[in-house]
């Protein structure tokens, strides 16, 4: 006798779905970075909610990325927080770069018993700051250090910035976060720019960005596999020259 | 008017209960040394016990030596009037709790509870909340809700809590014995009371008043009106007292921080448990520490917005404290709590919800206590042409929207050394041609500059390495400097100065 594979189709179709009908991961929001040619390369900017890593080389151009994307949650009225382990933060030039310094909270790690314990700190500061909650963007600076942290720590971090709705993104030397960060941005082979008006002037740097790693971003970009990268430029603001 | 007496007994006892809260359900006895003629303190009675001290044997009038040999467990504490006092004014917060207007007297509060049936579905529930309220408190009270103040002031000598049925205080007393009309009855009074056979309040009630009045005076007569539910006592509130505040007066001296902290969050958590009985947070406190010197060191702990949490409050107080520490060891402590209200947030639907003030100043005192309140807060730019100046407000965005972003080039940021580092730098025609310092030695490539910034001429001139000294670009000298942009052989590009006055290289920081 055989069996009736109605029935069986019957019996399945309640437990499996077909891979036609799997619905996407919802849309993650995104935290514009402050430069359009970077937003679209990420999708609409940093994710949400999440960790990213923002690194570099001396010069490569982060601290001007970072600048921009606090001004650019700034004006979207997001609080923001920046942890300085190197207290480098520079106002002048964080304010020429459309940072509204009143709306930013800055802490930074002075002292001989801090500087000795930067990464671990930061990440403590990271967590305060993090899981009291309503921080649209919260930035750990550890500037040339390679923060050296176990596996376990990046993904607290991680997991407190998804339970937050907080952006997480760490400036650094180079990636300490591994799989924890779900967005890593590199920059790198930056030159400056001089102009010649009578003796030579400092005029821009011109770098360029690698998108490392994007989760969440459909397609994902070509640089991911490490085969492209775009050209970005930070110009000289007047006022910083001679203050 | 209804009247809701809340009645602490045993208050004294009660507030070294409330203050050492370890010691509830063990036998605890009160002490007091009367002062003699001489001037100096005599033998330490007992004047209060506990429910498990008087069932082991400790009576009121027992030496402290016989106390002990009577209750062998027994912890004897000498009654302190800081104590009594803390509990009576915690007592009033509860009363502010539930009503804007309290009556004071010593051990008892009254508030009006006719409004409070709109909150509560029964008279019953309000006494029943008022019971758990006081409980948060560290105190066990009585309450009692009646027509009259009289009625309810003797009611909470009678029952744990009782509600006295509107119209009902005379039936309600009738019943009860004469002895709860005083606490004590006077003697005299119980006196005549056992000559007449009288033993209820109800018969009492039955006599006439004039000649109760006649033959036991005015006490007597009020006394009467109390127990026919006729007295007119008017209900007198006060206004509540401004400062809100702990006191502790120490056994023995404490000279380190970590015991002292575990004093003050004792203290804290109580102040702060008042505070929240008028709705209020605290926004910071000022500690009055009596010192073994006979001296006071007075401390201010200030947080950036009001807050309910105590750890805030404690770490801040604790890093005040292992700053700079008292100069002796303390044997008492007055913590006065200054009230505010919290700020109510006004959600937007269309913008991001911020931190709530009251978990941003936790968390801005919880950061304060990491790193030091001076290196949280708000980036400030100074009023000075000095580069590198820089300094800290405390951290209040404002409520308005921030301004619109203009669509601007994007602009080249700086990083900073703070401070300068000082530099080696070989000199070429047109500038720096290399330099070198603790971690950066370089060729330059393209040198721009310089650009000349001098400024503070007013300031006396002294050496070079003070400009520099305190980090924060504060020197005490006037400067004149010669910037250069330079791009260095390792592809960083330099921010440096040549400082005229002291002739000396710095390294500023790097375009990033």
């Amino acid at each position: 006798m055989g069996f009736p594979l109605e029935l069986l189709d019957e019996a399945l179709s309640a437990k499996l779905i077909p891979a036609s009908r799997l619905e996407h991961e919802p849309r993650r929001a995104r935290l514009s970075t402050g430069v359009a040619a970077l937003d679209a390369r990420l999708g609409g900017g940093w994710p949400a909610a999440s960790l990213a890593e923002l690194c570099g080389r001396r010069s490569a151009g982060r601290t001007s990325l970072l600048h921009a994307t606090l001004a650019a949650a700034i004006t979207r009225e997001q609080t923001v927080a920046l942890i300085d382990t190197a207290g480098a933060f520079d106002p002048r030039s964080a304010q020429a770069a459309g940072v509204t310094l009143n709306r930013l909270l800055w802490i930074r790690l002075a002292g001989e018993d801090a500087r000795s314990n930067v990464v671990r700190l930061g990440l403590q500061a990271a967590d305060i700051l993090i899981g009291a909650g309503g921080f649209g963007l919260v930035v750990l600076d550890f500037g040339e250090q390679a923060p050296r942290a176990s596996t376990a720590a990046w993904l607290r971090l991680r997991h407190t910035a998804e339970r937050q709705g907080t952006t997480a993104l760490v400036v650094a030397l180079a990636r300490g976060a591994g799989a924890a960060a779900t967005t890593a941005v590199v920059l790198r082979d930056a030159r400056p720019r001089f102009v010649a008006e009578g003796g030579p002037l400092l005029a821009a740097l011109e770098t360029h960005v690698a998108v490392e790693r994007a989760l969440g971003v459909f397609p994902a970009p070509a640089n991911e596999q490490g085969n492209d990268v775009s050209a970005l430029c930070f110009s000289v603001q007047p006022a910083l020259r001679t203050s | 008017m209804r009247v809701a007496c809340i009645h602490v007994p045993q208050l004294a006892l009660q507030a070294v209960l409330r203050r050492s809260p370890q010691l509830r359900g063990t036998p605890v006895a009160l002490t007091e040394a009367p002062i003699g003629r001489t001037g100096r303190a005599g033998r330490a009675h007992v004047v209060m016990a506990s429910a498990e001290a008087r069932r082991a044997g400790v009576r009121v009038g027992l030496t402290a030596a016989q106390a002990a040999a009577v209750c062998p467990g027994l912890t004897l504490n000498p009654r302190q009037a800081a104590d009594s006092e803390a509990a009576e004014a915690a007592l009033a917060d509860l009363g502010f709790a539930f009503a804007s207007h309290v009556e004071r007297e010593p051990g008892r509060v009254f508030i009006q509870v006719d409004d409070l049936g709109h909150l509560y579905p029964s008279e019953e529930a309000v006494a029943q909340v008022i019971q758990q309220r006081a409980l948060r408190m560290g105190l066990g009270v009585r309450v009692a809700i009646a027509d009259r103040k009289g009625t309810a002031r003797v009611a909470t000598r009678a029952r744990e809590r009782v509600v006295v049925p509107p119209g009902m205080d005379a039936a309600f007393l009738a019943p009860l014995a004469l002895a709860v009309l005083g606490e004590p009855l006077p003697a005299e009074l119980a006196e005549a009371f056992g000559r007449w056979g009288l033993a209820r309040v109800g018969a009492f009630a039955a006599l006439p008043a004039a000649d109760v009045g006649l033959r036991l005076g005015p006490l007597g007569a009020r006394l009467h009106r109390v127990a026919r539910a006729d007295d007119d006592e008017p209900f007198l509130p006060a206004l509540p007292p401004d400062a809100i505040e702990e006191a502790m007066a120490l056994d023995y001296a404490i000279v380190e921080v970590e015991p002292l902290a575990f004093v003050l969050r004792g203290l804290c958590d109580r102040l702060l448990a008042r505070l929240a009985c008028r709705s209020l947070a605290c926004v910071g406190i000022t500690l009055r520490l009596a010192l073994e010197t006979r001296t006071f060191d007075v401390r201010e702990v200030n947080l950036a917005a009001p807050t309910r949490e105590v750890g805030p409050l404690l770490q801040l107080a604790r890093l005040e404290l292992s700053r700079r520490p008292p100069d002796a060891g303390i044997v008492g402590i007055l913590v006065v709590a200054r009230p505010a209200r919290v700020r109510g947030a006004q959600l937007d639907f269309l913008r991001p919800a911020g931190p709530a003030p009251d978990r941003l100043a936790a968390t801005i005192a919880k950061l304060a206590a990491l790193v030091g309140p001076e290196n949280v807060g708000a980036p400030r730019t100074e009023d000075t042409w000095r580069e590198e100046a820089v300094g800290v407000t405390p951290f209040a965005p404002p409520g308005e929207p921030p301004p619109a972003a203009s669509p601007a080039a994007h602009v080249m940021s700086m990083r900073r050394f703070r401070p300068p580092e000082e530099i080696e730098v070989m000199l070429g025609p047109e500038g720096p041609a290399a330099l070198r310092g603790k971690a950066t030695t370089a060729r330059v490539t393209v040198a721009a500059g310089p650009y000349r910034l001098s400024g503070e001429w007013w300031r006396p001139s002294s050496r070079a390495s003070d400009h520099y000294g305190d980090g924060d670009g504060h020197g005490d000298s006037g400067f004149s400097r010669d910037y250069w942009d330079v791009h260095a052989s390792d592809g960083a590009l330099y921010r440096l100065h040549h400082d005229r006055i002291g002739d000396r290289w710095y390294l500023d920081g790097y375009y990033d």
